[in-house]
């Protein structure tokens, strides 16, 4: 199969394929979503070894319930969810989530979110890693996948205010390390 | 926070080469019976008849050690000789038959006082050859009957000695 034909198949044909076991075609499907899905797994996992496990993980159990997939959203929020529920699983029995009932607020300043939107996403990456497991995934679902703390809580099985308090300490380090950036940065150009 | 949003949701990284291979072969796996399974299912094997043999080798054991505690029981049992109420002839003999049945020896203290491991099944043996306890009449009649016959025969010839068949011929003479 030539890379060609690879892209004038679409997602039903992938899905066609793979899920009557065409070894060629979940070759093709995996190298279209792999990209996406290890962003994902890199973001949730604390270094490079843990996302490639999640990704072979999460690629296996797509193989397998593809079959189930109804074609009701789109075939990539799908393959996501799995992807976000495997590294949810992964690092749930990991993380010690502390429950907190008084939840100091965290405020990033417009300024340093500007300096995180500037930096690259392999930066932001790598700031994310320096998080602590719970904080680093109340910080991808709610920040990035844009999950309400209600919800946040439901699926780790926590408290809202749990969620809250782990998403501002996790702002508060993240900002820190922003502001060192921002104090480095000053210090070259004043040099 | 929107930009950033955006930017880590679209974000792609390309995993490494071999990442493909190894779900390849975990799908190779899983469809003709993986080496893995294979594994899990020859561990479970494995501690299963680990388990099971741990199992025989206790009962096997508790078996062992009931009957062999058994009959040490039954030999450290020594007995003791009985005083009886009449010091009959039977006394020379003190014998240990209580559960006799059930011990595959007996211990018997001899005239002497030294104690004697016999069979069990000679425990019969020893019972008939006491008169006293239990008393055998009819048996104790016919011990006696022939007691007094070679009591009362004071030559008893044999056929195959020629200086009793002598003997014989002069009784029968004398008799005459």
């Amino acid at each position: 199969m030539n890379s060609k034909s690879n892209h004038t198949l679409t997602d039903a044909d992938l899905i066609q394929g793979s899920v009557e076991g065409n070894r060629e075609i979940q070759e093709v499907l995996y190298h279209r979503f792999s990209p996406k899905m290890y962003a994902v797994c890199l973001r949730y996992s604390g270094n490079a070894v843990d996302a490639q496990d999640l990704l072979q993980e999460g690629f296996i159990k797509v193989f397998k319930n593809l079959s189930k997939f109804r074609g009701d959203g789109s075939f990539e929020g799908w393959m996501r969810r799995i992807f976000l529920n495997t590294s949810i699983e992964h690092y749930r029995k990991k993380v010690n989530m502390l429950s907190v009932t008084e939840t100091q607020e965290v405020t990033i300043e417009d300024k340093e979110w500007n300096v995180l939107d500037n930096l690259a996403e392999k930066d932001i990456i790598s700031m994310i890693h320096e998080l602590s497991p719970g904080y680093r995934v109340v910080f991808n679902m709610h920040v990035i996948e844009g999950y309400s703390h209600k919800e946040i809580a439901d699926i780790l099985g926590i408290n809202e205010g749990t969620s809250k308090s782990q998403l501002a300490r996790a702002k508060g380090v993240l900002k820190k390390m922003v502001e060192n950036r921002l104090n480095i940065t000053r210090a070259i150009k004043e040099v | 926070m929107e930009g950033l949003r955006d930017k880590m949701y679209n974000y792609e990284v390309t995993p490494p080469p071999q990442s493909w291979q190894i779900i390849a072969t975990s799908l190779d796996e899983e469809k003709t019976g993986s080496p893995t399974s294979l594994k899990k299912r020859s561990k479970f094997f494995y501690l299963s008849f680990s388990a099971a043999a741990a199992i025989a080798i206790f009962v096997f054991g508790l078996t062992f050690w009931k009957n062999n505690s058994s009959n040490r029981e039954a030999d450290d049992k020594i007995t003791v000789p009985k005083t009886s109420s009449n010091n009959s002839s039977s006394d020379k003999h003190n014998t240990a038959l209580e559960d006799a049945d059930s011990k595959k020896y007996i211990i018997i203290t001899s005239p002497q006082g030294e104690c004697v491991k016999i069979s069990s099944k000679a425990a019969q043996l020893i019972v008939s050859a006491d008169n006293q306890n239990p008393p055998k009449p009819v048996w104790s009649a016919k011990v006696n009957k022939w007691k007094d016959i070679m009591e009362s025969n004071v030559f008893a010839p044999a056929t195959a000695n020629f200086l009793d068949i002598v003997g014989l011929t002069q009784t029968l003479k004398t008799d005459n």
